[in-house]
């Protein structure tokens, strides 16, 4: 295995093994730049990943002391990942492109008090990506692959959606194997897809990207390495990463350029935690941007108790989903749209998160129609606000004595509307099919976590430029989700992967002209 | 919010059977501050079909997770005492209406709060529960349900395509 020397200059420095930092190293690999990728979790191998939420959580999540403020929750305010792979181990395969419009909502939405921005980039600039990111993850309906299998539970979705006059309901869009794919099996329909595919048909960097880079020899994998910090030199080119390894040794890798791609609350954490003469307010933290407009997407789900057996715990966990709300249409009393989606609880989901603070013979009783549950999981676009976003806790410091986040979100005032509006599709879906009765539920913690370094054409209003290129520092990159300029109403993973392709693009043709 | 249906309800029998062997006259003779323990998790988890064993052994994890907490002698002392406060008398030996309205009084309570996450988890990860509620948990060892009735569905109205 190729390892490189802490004083080699002539690496990027890659901060995250995920649907961002995962994919943009290989391709950076791939195209003859030698990368050191520093993982803060650590590496797993297939016989690690088991069929038990309880262990898997306690292998895959990021338990790193966070605060939560606003509708967070205070100690835990979002699930992502602290693993090789990074959230693409946890999460659930929807991989559907953004909508035009939801590349420029402040264009096309007529809303108060927002701090939207269009993004630097049209759906037609990614097309090409979108194209190259599909190839990539072996998305369902796309490259030759069928349309997922849809399971019961997507069935019941499914014909609940179709009774009621819904068009575009679908399970492709589904980044699990619909049939044999680059090496990996097809979906066998287990179930667990949050805890991990055991069998790898569900496409993560873990067992995809990172193997393939390392395969070129022109890649190091660090893992149990967390980032500190980001150094700048007297030229403003960000010159070295200081992490520290499983020990908690401190080592200092030398860098030709650095890409962060930590999700949205470690991003600009560590941006911020990077504060130096020539950056006093925190790395490229010039404009005030790093750390604001955080973006979780607007988020309900619903239970329907059906009226035979449904058991929605057979398969993949979101097989599908139902795109005709994704329309921005102000006529429903709302700006932006959103997405409905199959989706499946264990018990202990269903009693935590559906029925969160029942107790008793309603609980009991809800749990024992355990079987008859079928779920739907509604996500819509969050329109961008400055007051939501991640910044330092001015006295709680980690291990390493660094500032811990905190981290804020309130609702807009279009959240509101939009949740009532899908909890009464979600109630007629499943009405429409027979439900006796339907539990709308609200969650709160965010699983997608995105805008805190945003994209935008202006540098005052974001953290860099289309390309994730940093405003204020040339070698410095923002690769993960945390650059969105805009949530829009669907999974943000695939864009996460064409955005990654594209900047690896961009860097070699920045490299190849000197300018990097 | 009141959230427990105050219909009475009958006690299962297994219910019934297990606060005999906790709340009664033991027959190890081994009863320790912990005995309200199991009881508290069958008013706040009555899953039909749940051997009181589960119960017993749910309680003793709850217990044992909380034990890291410096104040749960204090906490659940308090807890108790309040249940029985609520109850007019030993919460144990209330009838389960009562012991219901009592939970639901102390309902707010830190004592609750701290219980209720705690065995909420350990209750529903445990999977003897799962059993009762028809959830059979991993599959991979059965190699998934794609020949097994994952699209098996019959009672569904024909949709148009």
């Amino acid at each position: 295995m190729k390892t490189f020397d802490q004083t080699d200059d002539s690496v990027v420095v890659v901060i995250g093994s995920g649907a961002g930092g995962g994919v943009l190293a290989n391709e950076l690999a791939q195209a003859g730049v030698n990368v050191v990728c520093l993982e803060a979790g650590r590496r797993l191998t297939f016989g690690d990943i088991v069929n038990d939420e309880k262990i898997m959580d306690e292998r895959l999540t990021w338990h790193d002391r966070r605060f939560g403020e606003g509708i967070l929750n205070p100690y835990f305010p979002a699930w992502m990942c602290k693993t090789v792979g990074g959230t693409t181990m946890h999460w659930t395969g929807t991989a559907v492109r953004l909508q035009a419009h939801e590349f420029a909502p402040k264009t096309h939405y007529a809303l108060a008090d927002t701090n939207a921005i269009d993004w630097p980039l049209t759906r037609a600039d990614l097309d090409p990506y979108y194209d190259l990111a599909e190839r990539k993850m072996g998305v369902s309906g796309t490259n030759g692959l069928p349309p997922l299998p849809m399971n019961n539970n997507m069935k019941v979705l499914a014909a609940g959606a179709r009774a009621l006059g819904y068009k575009r309901v679908t399970s492709t869009g589904v980044a699990i194997n619909s049939a044999t794919y680059d090496g990996r099996p097809q979906c066998q329909q287990i179930g667990f897809c949050k805890s991990g595919c055991v069998i790898g048909a569900k496409w993560s960097t873990l067992y995809t990207e990172v193997p393939k880079a390392e395969e070129t020899s022109r890649f190091e994998l660090r893992p149990s390495s967390m980032a500190l910090k980001i150094e700048v030199d007297k030229a403003n080119n960000a010159s070295a990463v200081v992490y520290a390894d499983a020990e908690g040794r401190i080592h200092r890798q030398r860098a030709r350029a650095v890409c962060v791609a930590g999700n949205a609350i470690e991003t600009p954490r560590i941006l911020l935690n990077s504060a130096s003469a020539l950056h006093p307010d925190g790395l490229a933290n010039g404009a005030g941007q790093v750390g604001r407009n955080y973006l979780k997407h607007v988020v309900i789900g619903a239970l329907g108790f059906m009226p035979g057996d449904v058991h929605f715990y057979r398969g993949a966990q979101q097989g599908g989903h139902i795109a005709d709300e994704q329309r921005h249409d102000e006529a429903r009393g709302f700006a932006g749209g959103y997405q409905i989606e199959s989706a499946a609880f264990s018990p202990l989901a269903v009693a935590r998160i559906a029925f969160a603070g029942a107790w008793g013979e309603d609980l009991a009783a809800a749990l024992k129609d355990y079987n008859r549950i079928a779920a739907t999981f509604i996500t819509g676009e969050d329109p961008a606000q400055s007051g939501n976003g991640v910044r330092l806790h001015p006295d709680e410091k980690d291990e390493y004595g660094l500032p811990v986040p905190i981290v804020r979100y309130e609702d807009h005032a279009n959240a509101e509307p939009m949740r009532a509006h899908a909890e009464r599709q979600a109630r007629a879906i499943f009405e429409a099919v027979g439900a006796a009765r339907v539990v709308p539920f609200r969650v709160n913690m965010a699983t997608h976590n995105l805008g805190t370094c945003r994209m935008s054409a202006d540098p005052r209003d974001g953290v860099c430029d289309s390309f994730g290129r940093a405003h204020e520092v040339g070698n410095l990159f923002i690769s993960d989700g945390s650059a969105f300029s805009s949530s829009g109403s669907s999974n943000p993973t695939l864009t996460i992967v064409a955005l990654a392709i594209r900047q690896a693009a961009h860097i070699r043709e920045l490299m190849a002209k000197g300018d990097l | 919010m009141l959230l427990v249906d105050r219909r009475e309800v009958l006690m299962t029998a297994a219910a019934a059977a297990a606060i005999a062997t906790i709340a009664g006259c033991s027959r190890s003779g081994s009863r320790t501050r912990d005995d309200a323990l199991a009881p508290f998790l069958m008013i706040l988890f009555p899953q039909p079909g749940v051997d009181p064993s589960v119960y017993n052994d749910v309680a003793r994890r709850t217990n044992a997770a909380l034990q890291r907490r410096g104040d749960w002698a204090t906490l659940k002392a308090e807890g108790v005492a309040a249940l029985d406060g609520a109850a007019g008398g030993k919460w144990l030996r209330a009838s389960r209406q009562l012991r219901i309205s009592a939970a639901t009084m102390i309902a707010d309570t830190s004592f609750f709060r701290t219980v209720y996450q705690t065995a909420l988890v350990e209750f529903y990860s445990d999977p003897r529960v799962w059993a009762a509620v028809g959830y059979p948990g991993a599959s991979a060892q059965n190699g998934g349900y794609l020949h097994n009735g994952f699209d098996d569905i019959d009672w569904l109205p024909e949709a148009a395509p």
